[in-house]
């Protein structure tokens, strides 16, 4: 496969504000791929480095094999963008906002236009300033996904649209994936990124944690269980048990994370009188602060 | 396959939507100056409009527009300078003359302002509500983003031009009186020409800023360097030191080009066009290779201000703490203006004591206050700009008063436990402090040259013109001994011109009757205004009281002499 997007040790710096340092990925053609980050950590910095928006510090970034400081024009051509905040032309309505992107683009295909507005079920005759924050997130995306490009790049692209439209966004997602266009997702939803996403990037305070795919996440997950017991909590008995870690303890409850097989947790906790048994997944996002937050933190210390 | 079916739907942009709707950034920014030209031109043309039918009505004939010349070659070379520009006005007795001077600096400066503010927006704006980012990863650069922008802005200027000549044109077929007053079109298109072009300049300095400086900070040096180049130009007659800065300014190298009066000089205005090419490229190259975004610049270090300023106790004061930045501002800005106007006013005056038809003239243009007295001719100065300056400086104020609601904080300051009431009366009464400030900023401006002056006044011996020594003294030369003013006097402060002949006519006309040759003074040379000074029996060299208002100087008509001659001349 080609990579579509492919960093070099990307770093940007601000001043004595930090912006991202040494990131490192590429991206494959036709894939859904999750760029995931807690609020400041690097995300929007890193999509508009690749688009030539602002320019790195240092490192380089290529899309379609072309550097992005280089021919910024010719990445363009072949891009769709939806920044993460944006405000477009108070005075024009949404329908004369998407003709003019769909001009500067030298037209686009209306068939196309027209049905993306149905599906979002976006009144294209109001004034931009009229519309709710969905709508105009819905008239972004549609400027977004008009002509049909070939990479995607969408900043936090279902803030505030409501579930409904999340799903026919979704949808659309797999379409241009099915015609073999590629999709770069930033987001702070981890549960976005698990339902969309092939794999996933996450970034930490400037730092590039991790790339992998979305199931090689999943397996780092672990139980979390809480346990509330009729009587005295019988803790010597859990620590002994393999995969169990975090033990909290709260008057009769216990807590814990059970990483592996739950079995033996459930095993011992039926030789106690009980009155309750909770046992839940928890969010990628969970468990990635779990496993990478306090590490990453020490790391960003190390640096300054 | 799916992509060429797509391309096969594609509708192309027309050629009209590309000039002048959506069809492209040239387009849209046409499309968005729409009404800004409507305003600019039409504004422009008025006045030219009014300034032909006002010549026309005031200088008829040869013998007002002699006195007019005579009147203007005697002004003291400051005001000359500030009104006129540097060198003597040329050809101001014929009415393309006289509109191409521009008394009021209206038609000067407005195609400046305007270039301003729509060159240090037009892309900071668009940054700055992210829309910009939209448009920059569309196929077009952003040197051609930045270069369509400038032309769609150069267009309009074109435009108002094209009106503006044809008005010029208008003015002089309506309102010629005498031979010489007509106004060819090809003297409008030169002139109009020179308007857009200095227009123009003053905006590509916005433009070639605003990547560095930010919106407003470049806008503020571009209007700084505007009007600091216009009176920097129009001072160096009296300033030498001015000369090597004034030769710097666009009003300086085109001070020979004055097509309404004849005069052409096409060379100086290709010179100023380069200049404006040059900072264009510089600002466009500057788009192309900074960052882009709402706060992506050169950051200038600002000090911060102290938290005590912030205004973070209370609606109030975090209302006037938004406000305050801008009321200074502005309040030293108009302040600075009227400083200038107020260093030559009092000459103006005088001299206008010589000329009694214009000074009649000018009188009945402004009814409601005395041209012909130091305060008259600032109050006029005013009338013809420093009110366009105090409404910018209060839309400035509004914008910010509704930046609550526009910035989308208001919901939240809503959601706090105040009633919307307090609310609205807090960002009121912050608003009026503001214009305090701006107004006593400006009174200090204006008061500080006041002061500066006040020693070197001609005033009235007190006690040779009180009544009691005048009366029964008639013909007989000035009485020599003293009296204190009357609490009557006093009580005269603040009335209308027409009221203030203090301490009335009984003294006004003991004046009259005991009207003596004059003694020579040692500190003043000869001249009329000082000269009846004199005949008045006043001095020179001493502060004189308070109490005397600039009102009581008619020094035009014959009918009504002054009693009090202004030392400590005061604002109407």
């Amino acid at each position: 496969m080609t990579a579509v997007i492919q960093t070099e040790n990307l770093t940007k710096s601000y001043g004595a504000h930090r912006g991202i340092v040494e990131v490192d990925f590429a991206v494959e053609r036709g894939e859904v791929f999750g760029f995931l980050g807690p609020n400041g950590a690097g995300k929007t910095t890193t999509i508009r480095i690749l688009l030539d928006l602002i320019r790195p510090t240092g490192g380089k970034a290529y899309l379609f094999g072309v550097e992005s400081t280089t021919d910024p024009l010719a990445i363009h051509r072949r891009v769709g963008y939806l920044p993460g905040e944006f405000a477009l032309y108070d005075r024009l309505t949404g329908g004369q906002t998407l003709e003019y992107f769909a001009n500067l683009r030298g037209g686009v295909d209306r068939a196309y236009q027209t049905s993306l507005i149905q599906r979002f079920d976006l009144d294209p005759s109001r004034r931009f300033r009229e519309y709710s924050k969905g709508n105009k997130q819905k008239v972004g995306l549609v400027a977004a996904l008009q002509h049909r490009p070939e990479l995607l790049l969408l900043d936090e692209p279902t803030s505030g649209l409501d579930p409904l439209v999340q799903q026919t966004f979704f949808e659309v997602l797999r379409e241009a994936v099915g015609e073999g266009r590629t999709v770069f997702v930033s987001s702070h939803v981890l549960s976005e990124v698990e339902r969309t996403c092939d794999r996933v990037a996450i970034i930490r305070a400037g730092r590039l944690v991790l790339v992998d795919r979305i199931d090689a996440l999943r397996d780092l997950a672990a139980h979390v269980v809480e346990v509330r017991f009729a009587g005295r909590v019988p803790a010597a008995v859990f620590e002994q048990i393999p995969g169990v870690s975090n033990m909290i303890i709260e008057d009769r409850v216990l807590r814990m994370h059970v990483a592996g097989p739950i079995a033996p947790v459930v095993q011992a906790a039926a030789r106690y009188e009980l009155e309750d048994f909770i046992s839940r997944e928890p969010s990628l996002e969970e468990t990635f602060l779990a496993e990478y937050g306090q590490e990453v933190v020490e790391m960003a210390g190390r640096g300054r | 396959m799916a992509a060429e079916l797509s391309r096969a739907n594609v509708v192309r942009v027309a050629l009209v939507g590309r000039l002048f709707s959506l069809g492209s950034v040239f387009g849209k920014t046409v499309r968005d100056s729409r009404l800004a030209v409507v305003v600019v031109a039409g504004l422009l043309s008025l006045l030219l409009l009014v300034f032909g039918k006002f010549f026309a009505a005031a200088y008829p004939d040869a013998e007002a527009r002699g006195q007019l010349t005579d009147l203007v070659a005697s002004l003291p070379a400051a005001l000359k300078g500030l009104t006129y520009g540097s060198g003597d006005p040329v050809k101001l007795d014929t009415l393309g003359g006289y509109i191409s001077q521009d008394p009021g600096l209206l038609l000067k400066l407005i195609p400046g302002l305007w270039s301003i503010l729509a060159l240090s927006v037009t892309l900071a704006a668009e940054a700055r509500r992210g829309s910009l980012d939209f448009v920059a990863v569309t196929p077009v650069s952003r040197r051609r983003i930045a270069t369509q922008k400038l032309t769609a802005h150069a267009a309009a200027m074109t435009v108002v031009v094209a009106v503006v000549a044809v008005a010029a044109w208008l003015t002089g077929q309506a309102f010629a009186r005498l031979p010489g007053d007509a106004i060819s079109p090809g003297a409008a298109i030169g002139y109009a020409i020179w308007l857009g072009l200095t227009g123009l300049a003053a905006g590509s300095i916005a433009f070639a800023l605003a990547p560095w400086l930010g919106r407003a900070a470049a806008a503020a040096v571009a209007g700084a360097v505007m009007f600091g180049g216009y009176i920097v130009n129009g001072y160096q007659a009296s300033f030498p030191n001015f000369s090597k800065v004034a030769n710097l300014t666009w009003f300086s190298w085109t001070a020979d080009h004055n097509p309404l009066a004849g005069e052409y000089d096409w060379q100086s205005l290709a010179l100023v066009a380069a200049v404006t090419v040059v900072f264009f490229a510089a600002g466009v190259e500057a788009f192309a290779r900074r960052d882009l975004g709402p706060e992506e610049r050169i950051a200038v270090r600002i000090p911060g201000r102290p938290d005590a300023t912030l205004g973070l106790r209370g609606p109030v004061g975090r209302s006037l703490a938004e406000f305050l930045p801008a009321a200074l501002g502005w309040g030293a800005g108009i302040g600075i203006y009227g400083l200038l106007i107020a260093a030559s006013s009092r000459s103006f005056a005088d001299q206008l004591g010589k000329t009694p038809d214009i000074a009649a003239k000018l009188r009945s243009l402004f009814p409601t206050y005395d041209i012909t007295t130091t305060g008259g001719v600032l109050q006029a100065a005013f009338m013809m700009f420093g009110f366009i300056l105090a409404c910018l400086a209060a839309a400035t104020l509004v914008r910010i008063w509704a930046s609550d609601e526009t910035a989308g904080r208001l919901e939240l300051l809503l959601s706090s436990p105040s009633t919307r009431a307090r609310w609205a009366i807090a960002s009121g009464l912050a608003v009026y402090v503001a214009i305090a400030v701006v107004t006593l900023v400006t009174a200090m401006g204006i008061g500080d040259r006041r002061g500066g002056r006040r020693r070197r006044r001609c005033r009235p011996r007190r006690r040779d013109t009180h009544p009691r020594r005048l009366r029964g003294r008639p013909g007989r030369g000035w009485p020599r001994r003293g009296w204190a003013h009357p609490p009557s006097a006093r009580r005269h402060r603040g009335r209308r011109a027409g009221d203030r002949d203090l301490p009335g006519g009984r003294a006004r006309r003991a004046a009259q009757a005991a009207r003596v040759d004059p003694p020579p003074c040692p500190d003043h040379p000869p001249g009329a205004a000082h000269g009846r000074n004199v005949e008045l029996g006043w001095d020179c060299g001493q502060p004189g009281p308070r109490t005397r208002r600039s009102g009581t100087r008619r020094l035009g008509d014959a009918t009504s002499r002054p009693f009090a001659l202004g030392p400590a001349t005061e604002l109407p």
